[in-house]
Parts: structure tokens; C-alpha cells; sequence
């Protein structure tokens, strides 16, 4: 289905205002269902999400454990003394936290079935200043960068011959440690040649910038924009009251 | 046989086995060259060289059979075919125009890529079963783009960073000696303290080769190594794989360098399209036999 890419943010935009409404992990399962058939309607490979999902596993399984630990109320099904551990209640809104980063990630890969040209594009055509457009892209372009950054320095450091999986845990720490200065610096080094390069390509050289091509609603746009922003609005509502 | 039986047999030759081990060991013990021909890779385990046969020939340290890689997402093929041998003790270098798949060979050939079809052999086992450190600790890689390889604070630690982390780690002593061995002979002694990223391409190359060679590799892939280095540094890179080649030590060189290549290589592999369009054997290249 082809679809303007203003049309695929304003459905990236509901569903993850609906990831962050809903707190049950049975609606969240719902809504993920949704993008995923999305994704699948917009040819992208919904296995691939997995790929983009490995990097904040860690992440979501300590925020998994935080909320079971710290969400009070419910059954408690594991006790250390009188302290209640893991409770019911815990474990439905350490689901619902994990669900909702998966839910964000999987409808952000609907900005990846679009060029970044037509990302620029479809946000100046709404009248977003091309700097604040362009400034946007460059985030979202710099976060695969960054991955792929750590991923580079991980292969490195094994092709020396280091076996980081048979390190003991407190050099390993002590590796990563050593390693995140200059991964950092080395990103914010790629950051500034790349305004330099920008800046030498005539970035803002001169007030008004003009474009080949334009972005074009049809009918099926106006659709689909209307039924996601009405269904997310009413879904808004229905959970607040 | 009955099961009784067959489980008696296998213990007196799991002894059989263990006596005849312990009696090698000894034998080495006494400093005599043993010779053994095995075919349990479990009883040679403990052998310091071992040589495998197939066929009646030595197997090659590194070979590559109908070996085929793909892109994801690419309809083309970006090799075909491919079927390398490459010794211990040999020079070998890959040229070829851009773009032919040069480095996405040698990417294979560490475990960075993994073939989409075909078998990759190091030292006679295939290549999936080592582990990418293992590999590492064998072959040692410097990538086209140095800057893929540089992730320390200073010089120093990058250069030391394999020797200091590797296994049970080099004695501190031994580390300190080899870093100021490969900062002098690559000119990187003022450098000792510096951030890698912030050095000259040249710079940056020598480190990379230095931050490799440390480690003492058996074999050697560099890609396109004389990028950025003026003259006189390609010489003494020149010279010091020389000297390497000598102590037995094999490499690939990627490189569109003509006259190095000729300087060094015994045999010259070119490559367009994806696959291989010759093999020139240079035998006799008296440039590092001197």
C-alpha cells in the first residue's frame, strides 16, 4: 500500500500515544498486534523488529524486575520475610512496561518504510522549519549509527583474541568502562564533521530553500489520517473515563 | 558384541589411550621431536604444530571452497565461486578493481561475514566452529577504515589492549617493552598519549597495523595497509612484514599499490566481479628472500 509518509507518522504518532495510555498488557498486546500487521501491509519484515530489540533487552528487563520489585497492591506471590517481592499486580505492570517499549519500537520501523528525503520533505510541507526537520532526521539517523558503532567496537576488541564472554565480570566492566569515553567522543567527533561537511555543502546558505518534488495527499491518506486520529482520540477518552 | 563387551572394549581403550598420551608427554619431557600420525584429534591435542592431510596432501592454514556471499536485500551476488588456498608461510595478495569484493572476502575469512554458500577452513576446521576471538588470536585483521579498529584512550593502551586482556593477560613487563617497541618502530612515541582518533589518516594506519602485529598473529590480513603512509613509513611497513614473512609467518595483502604488492607478494590473486580471474605465482620473489 502507498501511502504519504505524513500519513505513516501520523499512524507511528497514535499508536504510541496508545502504547503509553494503555497500561494492561492485554491492550498493549492488542495495539502490537496493529503495528505489526502494519508492518507487514508496508512490507517490512516484522521478524526484523527482533534485530532493533536486542540492543534494549537488558534495558527492559531491568525495568521488567524494578516495577515487579516496587509496584505495591495485588497477590504477593514471593515474600523474603515480610517484605512482599513479586506481586501479582507487579508482574501485569512489569509486562505493560516491557510491551510498551517493544510497541514504540516496532510502530518507529513504520518511519523506516520511507526515505529520509521524504521524512524531511513530508515535515517541511507542515511547516516545521527545515533546521528543527532536519535536526530530527539527524537524531534518528545517528541512533543505528551509534549501535553500529558499539557493535564495531565489540568485533575489534574480540579480533585481538579477547573472548569477552570467558572474561570474569569485573574486567569485563572494567573493559566497557575503558571503552564508552572514546565511543562517545568518537560519535560526537562523527557529529562535528559532519556539521563541518554541512556547513561546506552550503547548509543554510541561503533563506529559502526550494525542492524538486512535492508530497501529495489522496484519498486514501485523508482515510486513514482520520481513522487513526479519531480512534486514538476516542481510545484517549475511553481510558481516561 | 554384546553391550557387556563394548562397553569393556571402549574403557581398555579410553586406558589404552591415556597410558599412550602420558607416555608421549614424557617423551617430550626428555626434548625429543616426536613425530605422531593421528587421526582422534583428542590424543593430539597437546601436539605444539599440527599438520592436517586430506588426500594425502597438507591441508592450506586458510581455504575457501565454492565459497558465495550475498548481501541482504542485494539481487547481485557479491562473490561467486570462490575457491582459495592460502599457506602458513606464504604472501599472498588480492588485488582487484572497487567495488569486486575484495574486502568482503577477507571479511569472510575472519567470521565478520558468514558465506551464504560454501566452506571456510582454518588450520583444517571449518571456520564456524571457531569463536570470533579465536579467530582473532589466530589472524590478525586490520580493517580498511582504521578507524574501526581504534576504541582506546590513548596510543599506548591500544597498542597494549590485546596483550593486556587476552587469556590470563602478557606479564605487565612484557606489555611495556612491546609497546614501546611498536611506538618506536612505527614513529608513534610522541603520539604515546595522544587520543587515536584524533591522529592524521597515516597516523591512525600505523597505529591499526602496530595495535595488530602486538599481538604476534600466526597469519595476517591487511586491507589496503598503505593507505595514508608517504613513502618512507610504506618502507618500513615494507620491511617489518619482510621480517614477519621470514619468522614463517604468512598474510594477505589487499591492495591497489602495484609496486608494493610486486615488492612482497609470491603470489598475486586478482579478483573482478565477484570472483576470481587469476592466480599469478610469483615464487622466487627474491624482494624478502634477501
Amino acid at each position: 500500500m502507498k501511502l504519504d509518509p505524513r500519513t505513516k507518522m501520523v499512524m507511528v504518532i497514535c499508536l504510541s500515544c496508545l502504547a503509553l495510555i494503555y497500561n494492561t498488557p492485554g491492550r498493549l498486546l492488542l495495539v502490537l498486534a496493529i503495528t505489526l500487521v502494519l508492518l507487514l501491509i508496508f512490507r517490512f519484515d516484522p521478524s526484523a523488529v527482533w534485530g532493533y530489540l536486542k540492543p534494549f533487552l537488558s534495558l527492559m528487563l531491568i525495568l521488567f524486575v524494578i516495577q515487579c520489585i516496587f509496584s505495591p497492591g495485588g497477590n504477593v506471590l514471593l515474600a523474603v520475610g515480610p517484605v512482599p517481592l513479586v506481586t501479582d499486580n507487579g508482574l501485569l505492570i512489569g509486562g505493560s512496561v516491557v510491551l510498551r517499549i517493544i510497541v514504540v519500537i516496532a510502530a518507529a520501523m513504520l518511519l523506516t518504510t520511507f526515505s529520509s528525503r521524504d521524512f524531511i520533505l513530508g515535515l517541511v510541507q507542515w511547516k516545521v522549519p527545515y533546521e528543527v526537520a532536519f535536526m530530527v532526521f539527524i537524531a534518528l539517523r545517528f541512533l543505528p549509527i551509534f549501535r553500529e558503532e558499539a557493535i564495531n567496537v565489540i568485533t575489534a576488541i574480540q579480533l585481538r583474541g579477547i573472548e569477552l564472554k570467558k572474561v570474569p565480570w569485573g574486567q569485563k566492566i572494567a573493559i566497557y568502562r575503558q571503552l564508552f569515553f572514546p565511543l562517545i567522543y568518537g560519535m560526537m567527533q562523527k557529529a562535528q564533521q559532519l556539521a563541518v561537511s554541512m556547513e561546506a555543502r552550503g547548509f543554510r546558505a541561503y533563506p529559502r530553500r526550494t525542492y524538486i518534488r512535492r508530497l501529495n495527499f489522496n484519498l486514501a491518506d485523508y482515510v486513514v489520517m482520520l481513522f487513526f486520529s479519531a480512534a486514538t482520540l476516542i481510545f484517549i477518552f475511553l481510558q481516561i473515563t | 558384541m554384546s553391550a557387556v563387551n563394548a562397553g569393556k572394549f571402549i574403557e581398555e581403550m579410553t586406558q589404552a589411550k591415556g597410558e599412550w598420551q602420558s607416555f608421549l608427554e614424557k617423551l617430550r619431557d626428555t626434548g625429543k621431536t616426536i613425530i605422531a600420525v593421528e587421526h582422534d584429534l583428542e590424543a593430539v591435542a597437546f601436539s605444539d604444530r599440527l599438520m592436517v592431510l586430506e588426500g594425502g596432501k597438507p591441508v592450506a592454514y586458510l581455504e575457501l571452497r565454492q565459497v558465495a556471499f550475498s548481501y541482504p536485500r542485494k539481487m547481485k551476488p557479491a562473490l561467486t565461486g570462490i575457491n582459495l588456498n592460502f599457506e602458513k608461510e606464504e604472501i599472498t595478495a588480492i588485488t582487484g578493481p572497487n567495488g569486486c569484493g575484495k574486502t568482503t572476502l577477507t571479511k569472510l575469512m575472519i567470521g565478520v561475514l558468514q558465506a551464504t554458500e560454501g566452506e571456510i577452513y582454518l588450520a583444517g576446521c571449518p571456520l564456524t566452529d571457531y569463536s570470533l576471538a579465536e579467530i582473532g588470536s589466530k589472524i590478525g585483521y586490520v580493517f580498511q577504515k582504521p578507524d574501526l579498529l581504534l576504541f582506546c584512550s590513548t596510543v599506548a593502551e591500544e597498542i597494549g589492549f590485546g596483550l593486556t586482556n587476552r587469556g590470563r593477560g602478557c606479564n605487565p613487563e612484557t606489555v611495556q617493552k612491546r609497546i614501546k617497541f611498536y611506538l618506536d618502530y612505527f614513529e608513534l612515541t610522541g603520539y604515546r598519549n595522544d587520543f587515536p582518533l584524533h591522529l592524521s589518516q597515516g597516523e591512525k594506519e600505523r597505529l591499526a597495523i602496530a595495535a595488530v602485529l602486538a599481538n604476534e598473529p600466526e597469519f595476517l590480513i591487511l586491507d589496503e595497509p598503505t593507505i595514508g603512509l608517504d613513502a618512507y613509513r610504506k618502507k618500513l611497513l615494507e620491511n617489518y612484514l619482510k621480517k614477519i614473512a621470514r619468522l614463517g609467518r604468512g598474510m594477505i595483502l589487499v591492495s591497489h599499490d602495484a609496486p608494493f604488492v610486486n615488492r612482497l607478494a609470491e603470489r598475486v590473486v586478482t579478483m573482478a566481479d565477484g570472483r576470481i580471474q587469476g592466480c599469478n605465482e610469483r615464487k622466487g620473489n627474491d624482494g624478502y628472500e634477501a
